[in-house]
């Protein structure tokens, strides 16, 4: 059983015993330690389930590479699944609980399901769950689902903050070890800017635990010292638990700070996402032991060896009294080396390769142990955890020779390269067939802007395994970086050092050689996907030979440590069984993140009143107190309707159209796009813009304006006023303001950059205030005190005035079809216009009216809405608006394609005004108008409901449509499809439904 | 954190009221262009991504063809005069912009790094100086910001979205989220 030493441990502090729990039992921990090093202190080496056969799961590492130790943290809000163990940081009060079981960890009903594990293999989903066919929905699916899954989702809002911060530098260390240190100070040294990144609380890496000699001092020593002389260099940053998450092209990269993780304080920034641009990267990310693989290796109690010697370095803990160490590699001894020292007991190393003689191998011996060569394990006893094992010879078929009791297996498999972040840029790898290692090939390497590398791999990652070859290739990487970016060189003489030589491993993929079904059968690759090598057998032989293929059928590497433990031992089983080389088979793809990381990182400070920006106008606040309902345009807030006491949304929008009819209304326009367009050809561009002309308005003069594209559909509309000889004002949509300046933007430096232009976007420049209804004129006589007679101040005219000693324009125009202004003014001046509009019209019965009313009445006058009648397949044709395309003009956008066959063709839908039978029947918008309904044969979609409104004016329901043959079919009665059997009947009728001689807006 | 840094007063964040500037559109490729608006506001013509700053008007770089003349509200009209006499045998576009745009100023300690939870230029003290005007964003939002003096920045964004950038500004200098970077 695993427990806390009595001494040792450097990374805690035992005078500061922090309180926590797990599934509910209180334990206690040391300030330093992270959960999973408490939890083996407190002897709770099971800590989860597997996914597929629930078998227990106990800690195997002591890093990011953790695979079965994941566990749900917090209550309540602060709930969050899978969460490493081996990365948390103990923190007073902390609540922890095993996942993936029921009803307890020890005692788990869906451990059941590996009794039945010969049906469960690689691919069983793809063949089972298929009859009878009904059970898919009401049993299986249900059952799957109930049971996919790690852990449970959050039920509640994520109280904490998180955001991004942007960084630029000119060099980004991956990894605080000896290398990432040794290349920060050289780095440093050149002067140029330097940001160093470390995923863990502490700098240092393997020095900290593997410790050897450097200039005669104990490596953690030299660690302290090297990181105390960096933090004295002003232009280099060392970021501690932040981990790179991905390299992108050009030396983008993502960094994943946990801020506030060791320490939670809800509301406070929790996790911080830096986005890093670096002129160039040295990763120095080291390695990450591999496991062995040999049945019954998926028992708690079966460890990683270098997270053996961590737990008892760093943390002072023991992982078990008695420990069995199984290695190919010299490394791994060093274990062994430290339990001895400890006073624990190491009945025996067992040693795959035929032969090991190093210094470690002599020093293990010197200390009394153990040490079998070319023996493996035939079976790991114990039912949840480590009881004994039966060692066999390697080169068997797994005949046990000796049972030995123990606590804990240490395994080595050598060390795998990290090299996720060289791949994720692009970066390729070769293979070292003699070492069994993935390392990077230097030679072609991912190249930046430039064209030059920008990814400097070293140390580990390279797969250098002494601490002096570390640094070296450090070195030589910052001498490179420094002379590509125009720093000093800096070289120093490079620290004594003093390690023992290691030889070299053997790489070893199956523990027995010769083991047959059964013992692959109880072989696991990955622990929490429960992949095991009959599964890779099995998919071979089921003809999945690329490795991405057999990733996704036998789910190898898909588990939330995405192959770190794996990925190597299974690629090469894979190799193995389809007779191909290592490098043949390759590795799956590696992707960003390296480690996962949270959602809200990503969205950052985007949720809430932040998550999207929402464009307000002047008039807003007085809105927003006078009961306005809000409706979203484009990126703005408008008002729908004004609601007053007791009124619903429809009775409000009845009494603000009415009253509109009747007195004055006063609607905020200001979201209405507004774009400048001045210079000696400013007329001849409208002309190219606008299918009408636009360069014979007078000044003063307004024209209603349509935009098409280059394939002759109409895309936005607006009135277009000349202010002088060179100077135009271009109405748009609200939403279509920036889309139209853009355009005429791009046309203008595109295509008629010889044209003497400039435009602007002056949307937010004025405050556009609208007067409707018959008071309409009464109202703004009284608020510019002067008198609009009709015969100077004609419909579709503009007119230059003063408020507030503010140059203003008053448009005579009119969407709603009544006697209409309107105003525009400095934005600034907005609010106190619209507030003098309201204390004017008080007597003459004025009311703000929201866009639901703006929409009916302009239905009512049949007045097309971008959007609504527009969908980017009509024309303005189709819209009875031929007359506002110009036949004399010799170009314009659209014109070419306008006369192709398509958009000539006789049966092109064309706009008319529907009415119900029913005159309180309000037709869904969008719906389909059909023929063939008499004669029973399948009917024809011939049109549709484009805008669809009770009309309080007419007291009935109105409708816009477009329909094949359009007012040809003026009397017609046709059939709408509503339901599947549901026909509405309606007449088709003129789509000016109201005051179709335009007396009202022209008085 | 340095001893320089301890000293700086703390963050503050201010809404200056009489920010004004007007866009001048012309054909500033050409030296006599440019020459037209420096005699006008008496203040060399910026380079690209620049801005001169003066006691009472800036000229600030904006695109190519297009510089933006910021200033406080009182001098707006006769600033405009003045131009559109000086262009008169131009073809140009000269507008006051003041109600359409909002100004926030920020300084005191830590102003960089509320820059940097939010814009991706690069603001630290060799990039973003005196004399560099960025146009950029702020999450979502399109902005624009140059330093006044070595302690202050301004930063302007569209006046509707400016409840929105006041609240981001808000949450970016909360406490809980400080950071010292730069």
């Amino acid at each position: 059983m695993s427990n806390r030493l009595s001494k040792g441990g450097d990374l805690i502090n035992r005078n500061k015993r922090l309180d926590f729990s797990f599934d509910g039992k209180k334990l206690y921990g040391f300030e330093g330690d992270t959960l999973a090093s408490a939890l083996l202190a407190n002897g709770q080496n099971l800590v989860g389930r597997s996914f597929k056969y629930h078998r227990p799961r106990g800690i195997v590492a002591s890093g990011v590479e953790e695979p079965n130790a994941l566990v749900s943290l917090g209550t309540g809000p602060e709930f969050e699944p899978n969460q490493r163990a081996t990365v948390v940081e103990l923190y007073n009060g902390l609540v922890s609980r095993s996942q993936n079981r029921w009803p307890s960890l020890k005692f788990d009903m869906g451990a059941t399901i590996s009794l039945l594990g010969s049906i469960f293999s690689a691919g069983f989903y793809y063949k089972t769950f298929i009859y009878p066919r009904a059970a898919w929905k009401h049993i299986f699916e249900p059952l799957i689902r109930h049971t996919a899954g790690l852990g449970k989702a959050p039920r509640y809002a994520d109280p904490d903050r998180y955001e991004h911060f942007y960084c630029h530098t000119d060099v980004l260390i991956v990894g605080g070890g000896a290398s990432g240190l040794i290349a920060a100070k050289l780095i440093g040294m050149s002067g140029a800017k330097t940001l160093l990144l470390e995923q863990s609380p502490h700098i240092g890496g393997r020095c900290l635990i593997d410790k050897v000699k450097i200039d005669g001092k104990d490596s953690r020593r030299w660690v302290e010292d090297l990181a105390d002389e960096i933090s004295k260099i002003d232009n280099v940053t060392m970021k501690r638990r932040t981990v790179c998450s991905g390299i992108y092209d050009h030396g983008f990269v993502i960094g994943y700070e946990r801020v506030n993780d060791h320490q939670p304080n809800p509301g406070s920034i929790r996790h911080r996402l830096w986005k890093i641009r670096a002129k160039k990267i040295i990763v120095a990310t080291g390695s990450i032991e591999r496991p062995l693989v040999f049945p019954g290796n998926d028992l708690p109690g079966v460890m990683l060896a270098s997270a053996v010697r961590d737990y008892a370095s760093l943390y002072g803990v023991s992982s078990g009294d008695r420990t069995v160490l199984i290695t190919n590699n010299d490394n791994a001894y060093k274990t062994a080396i430290q339990l001895k020292s400890l006073g624990l007991s190491v009945p025996a190393i067992l040693d795959i390769r035929e032969e090991s003689n190093g210094p470690l191998v002599q020093e293990a011996k010197n200390l009394g142990i153990s040490v079998r060569n070319s023996k493996g394990i035939s079976k790991v006893i114990g039912s949840g955890t480590v009881k004994g094992v039966r060692i066999c010879s390697q080169n068997g078929e797994g005949t046990t020779e000796e049972t030995i009791e123990c606590e804990t297996i240490a395994m080595s498999g050598g060390w795998s390269p990290a090299v996720h972040l060289w791949s994720h840029c692009g970066g390729k790898l070769d293979w070292d067939e003699k070492r069994g290692i993935f390392f990077p090939k230097l030679d072609i390497s991912p190249i930046d802007d430039k064209g030059q590398k920008f990814i400097f791999p070293v140390g580990g990652v390279l797969g250098k395994s002494s601490t002096k070859e570390c640094l070296e290739t450090s070195a030589a990487a910052t001498l490179e970086i420094s002379k590509m970016l125009g720093f000093r060189d800096v070289s120093i003489d490079l620290p004594n050092i003093s390690e023992p030589a290691e030889n070299s491993v053997e790489p070893v993929w199956l523990i027995p050689a010769g083991a047959g079904s059964r013992l692959k059968s109880q072989s696991f690759l990955d622990y929490q996907n429960d992949v095991k090598v009959s599964d890779i057998k099995q998919a071979v032989l089921e003809g999945y030979e690329s490795v991405e293929h057999a990733k996704r059928y036998t789910t190898l590497g898909m588990a939330t440590d995405q192959g770190k433990l794996s990925n190597v031992n299974g690629h090469a089983l894979l190799a193995h069984h389809l007779g191909k080389s290592v490098p043949k088979v390759g590795t799956t793809t590696f992707r960003p993140p390296y480690t996962p990381i949270s959602l809200g990182s990503i969205a950052g400070d985007a949720r809430g009143a932040l998550f999207k920006a929402t464009r307000k106008t002047a008039i807003d606040s007085w809105s927003e107190q006078n009961g306005a309902h809000w409706e979203p345009v484009a990126d703005w807030r408008r008002p729908y309707v004004y609601l007053r006491k007791g009124e619903t949304i429809d009775t409000a929008v009845t009494r603000e159209i009415l009253n509109t009819r009747t007195n004055v209304g006063i609607l905020d326009a200001s979201t209405l796009g507004k774009i400048m367009v001045k210079g000696p050809d400013a007329g001849k561009f409208l002309d190219l813009i606008y299918t009408n002309i636009i360069s014979t308005l007078k000044i003063g003069q307004c024209r209603y304006g349509l935009m098409c594209n280059e394939n002759g559909f109409l895309f936005d509309d607006g009135v277009v006023v000349r202010i002088n000889n060179d100077t135009f004002i271009c109405h748009t949509t609200s939403g279509g303001s920036d889309r139209v300046y853009s355009w005429m933007e791009e046309w203008l430096q595109t295509e008629w950059w010889k044209l003497d232009v400039f435009i602007t976007n002056i949307t937010e420049q004025f405050a556009q205030i609208c007067l409707a209804g018959p008071n309409a004129k009464t109202v703004i006589e009284e608020v510019f005190e002067k008198r609009f007679p009709s015969h100077e101040f004609a419909f579709m005219r503009c007119l230059p005035v003063t408020f507030a000693g503010q140059n203003a324009n008053i448009y005579r125009i009119s969407f709603s079809g009544e006697l209409s202004f309107e105003i525009a003014v400095p934005n600034k001046l907005g609010l106190s216009f619209w507030k003098r509009c309201m204390e004017v019209g008080e007597n003459y019965g004025i009311q703000p009216y929201g866009t639901e009313a703006l929409h009916v009445m302009r239905a009512e006058k049949g007045f097309i809405m971008i959007g609504d009648e527009t969908d980017g397949t009509v024309t303005p044709q189709d819209l009875n608006l031929g007359w506002a395309v110009s036949k004399k003009k010799t170009d314009f956008l659209g014109k070419r394609a306008q006369a192709r066959s398509f958009l000539t063709a006789s049966n092109r839908k064309k706009l008319v005004g529907l009415s119900t039978l029913d005159k309180n029947l309000i037709l869904p918008d969008g719906a389909h108008i059909i023929t063939g309904v008499a004669n029973s044969s399948t009917p024809e979609i011939i049109g549709h409901v484009t805008s669809t409104y009770f009309s309080p004016t007419l007291g009935r329901s109105i409708a816009l449509a477009l329909i094949e043959g359009g007012l040809d079919r003026l009397g017609d009665l046709i059939d709408l499809s509503v339901a599947d059997s549901e026909i509405i009947k309606a007449k088709v009728v003129d789509p000016v439904f109201y005051d179709p001689e335009g007396d009202k807006q022209n008085v | 954190m340095s001893n320089r840094r301890m000293q700086e007063p703390k963050l503050v964040v201010k809404e200056p009221e009489n920010f004004a500037v007007i866009i001048v559109k012309a054909g500033f490729a050409k030296r006599s262009t440019r020459q037209l608006i420096e005699s006008v506001i008496d203040l060399k013509f910026p380079s690209v991504g620049g801005i001169t700053l003066g006691r009472k008007t800036s000229l600030g770089w904006m695109s190519s063809d297009e510089c933006g003349v910021i200033t406080k509200t009182q001098n707006v009209a006769s600033l405009i005069k003045k131009i559109e006499i000086k262009f008169k045998r131009e073809s140009f576009l000269c507008l006051d912009m003041s109600d359409s745009r909002y100004c926030f100023e920020l300084s005191g300690k830590g102003w960089r790094e509320i820059l940097a939870k939010g814009s991706p230029v690069d603001v630290s003290d060799g990039k973003l100086k005196l004399g560099v005007l960025r146009r950029t964003r702020i999450g979502n939002l399109a902005v624009a910001f140059w330093m006044t003096d070595d302690k202050t920045v301004r930063l302007v964004c569209m006046r509707s979205v400016s409840d929105f950038m006041r609240e981001w500004l808000k949450t970016a200098v909360d406490p809980s989220g400080s950071i010292s970077h730069f």
